[in-house]
C-alpha cells in the first residue's frame, strides 16, 4: 500500500481499524509500522473521529416520548379510531348495537306486531253499492 | 462488513412486531416506535442541524412505518435500515425544500446558569462541529450520520440512502476532508 492510497483509506473510514475493510487491514498496518508520515495521518484522523464522536447526540426521553405520541394521535386520526381517553365508547357499543343488527331488529320487530296485531277490516261493500243504486235511479225498495 | 446495529435489545423481534403492525395493532406499534424513535431523531436532527424540524420528521418517519408496515420486506433490507431510508429521505428532502438553513448547534437548549470552563470548551466544540457538518452538502452529512455516528456498515449505509457502495465511500472521503479543513485537525500533528 502507497502513503497515497493509506491517506485515502483513512480519510474515509477514519482511523479506527476494524472500520477498515478486511482486504486491506493488514497492508494499511504494515504501512504503518514502517511510515512516520502514515502514523501522523492515523493521529489527524484520530482527532477527527474524536470531535464526530463528541458531537453524539442524546435525545431526551420526554422528547421521545412526545414524537411517539404525536405519531399515534396523527395514526388514530388517520384510522378514524377512538382516543384513548375516550372510556365511555366501549360501554355505549355494549348496549346500542350496531347499525345493520339495528335494521334487522327493527324489521323482526315489524313482522311479529304484523302477525299478533289483526288489520281493521273494511266494511260490507252492499250497503254502498245499494246506495249507488238509489242516488243513480232513484229506485228504492221503500214503499212510497 | 455487519448489519446495522439494531436497537431492539427486549421484547418481540422486530418482524413480529411489524407483522402485528401491518394488521394494524397500535400496541406493537408503540414498542416499536419506542425502540427506534431516539435513532430517528437523532439522524434527523444531524441531517437537518434542527431539533424541531428533526421531531416532526421522525414523527413523520414512523407514521409512514405504521402506513407501509406491510410492504417492508425482512428479506431485503433489515428494518433499521429501512426506517434509517424513510428518515433520511424525508430529512435531505426538507433540506431540499428550505429557503433559509436553520442552525441550532446548541441544541435548542437554553442554559442562563455560569457554566464551567469544560463545559464551555464543550459547548463551543458542539457548535463549530454542528456548523461544520451544516456547511456539508446534505447527502454526505447524512452519510457520516449513518457510517460514523449510528455505526453502519457501509452496504447498509449505501441502501439507506439509496446509492451504491463505492458511492458512500466518495461521499464519506469528500464529507470528512471538508470537516477537517473546517474544524483544523486536517493540520493537527502534522509534521513540520
Amino acid at each position: 500500500m502507497t502513503i497515497t492510497e493509506f491517506l485515502r483509506l483513512i480519510e474515509t473510514f477514519g482511523a479506527d481499524r476494524m472500520r477498515w475493510p478486511a482486504d486491506q487491514r493488514g497492508a494499511a498496518m504494515a504501512l504503518l509500522a514502517v511510515s512516520a508520515e502514515a502514523r501522523a495521518a492515523l493521529e489527524r484522523a484520530a482527532a477527527l473521529d474524536a470531535r464526530l464522536h463528541a458531537g453524539m447526540l442524546d435525545v431526551p426521553s420526554f422528547r421521545q416520548a412526545r414524537v411517539v405520541d404525536a405519531a399515534l394521535a396523527r395514526i388514530d386520526s388517520a384510522t378514524g379510531q377512538r382516543p384513548a381517553n375516550d372510556w365511555y365508547r366501549p360501554w355505549i357499543a355494549a348496549f346500542i348495537p350496531p347499525a345493520p343488527a339495528s335494521l334487522v331488529l327493527l324489521a323482526l320487530i315489524g313482522c311479529l306486531l304484523g302477525l299478533r296485531v289483526p288489520l281493521p277490516t273494511p266494511p260490507p261493500s252492499e250497503p254502498l253499492v245499494a246506495d249507488l243504486t238509489v242516488l243513480l235511479t232513484g229506485d228504492t225498495d221503500e214503499p212510497l | 462488513m455487519g448489519c446495522p446495529p439494531s436497537p431492539s435489545l427486549d421484547g418481540p423481534h422486530d418482524v413480529a412486531l411489524m407483522a402485528r403492525i401491518a394488521v394494524r395493532d397500535q400496541q406493537a406499534f408503540r414498542q416499536l416506535a419506542e425502540r427506534y424513535v431516539e435513532r430517528i431523531i437523532a439522524v434527523a436532527q444531524r441531517i437537518l442541524g434542527n431539533a424541531a424540524e428533526a421531531d416532526e420528521v421522525a414523527q413523520e418517519t414512523l407514521f409512514r412505518v405504521w402506513q407501509h408496515a406491510d410492504r417492508w420486506d425482512p428479506a431485503r433490507a433489515e428494518l433499521a435500515v429501512w426506517i434509517y431510508r424513510i428518515t433520511c429521505n424525508l430529512s435531505i428532502d426538507r433540506t431540499r425544500r428550505r429557503i433559509f438553513r436553520p442552525l441550532d448547534p446548541a441544541d435548542d437548549i437554553a442554559d442562563t446558569a455560569p457554566l464551567a470552563i469544560d463545559t464551555l470548551v464543550a459547548r463551543e466544540a458542539q457548535t463549530q462541529l454542528a456548523a461544520a457538518l451544516a456547511a456539508l452538502p446534505a447527502r454526505q452529512r447524512a452519510a457520516i450520520t449513518l457510517f460514523y455516528h449510528e455505526e453502519l456498515s457501509g452496504e447498509a449505509t449505501a441502501a439507506a440512502l439509496g446509492v451504491s457502495v463505492p458511492g458512500v465511500w466518495s461521499l464519506l472521503l469528500r464529507g470528512r476532508r471538508a470537516l477537517a479543513r473546517a474544524l483544523g485537525t486536517d493540520r493537527t500533528m502534522r509534521q513540520p
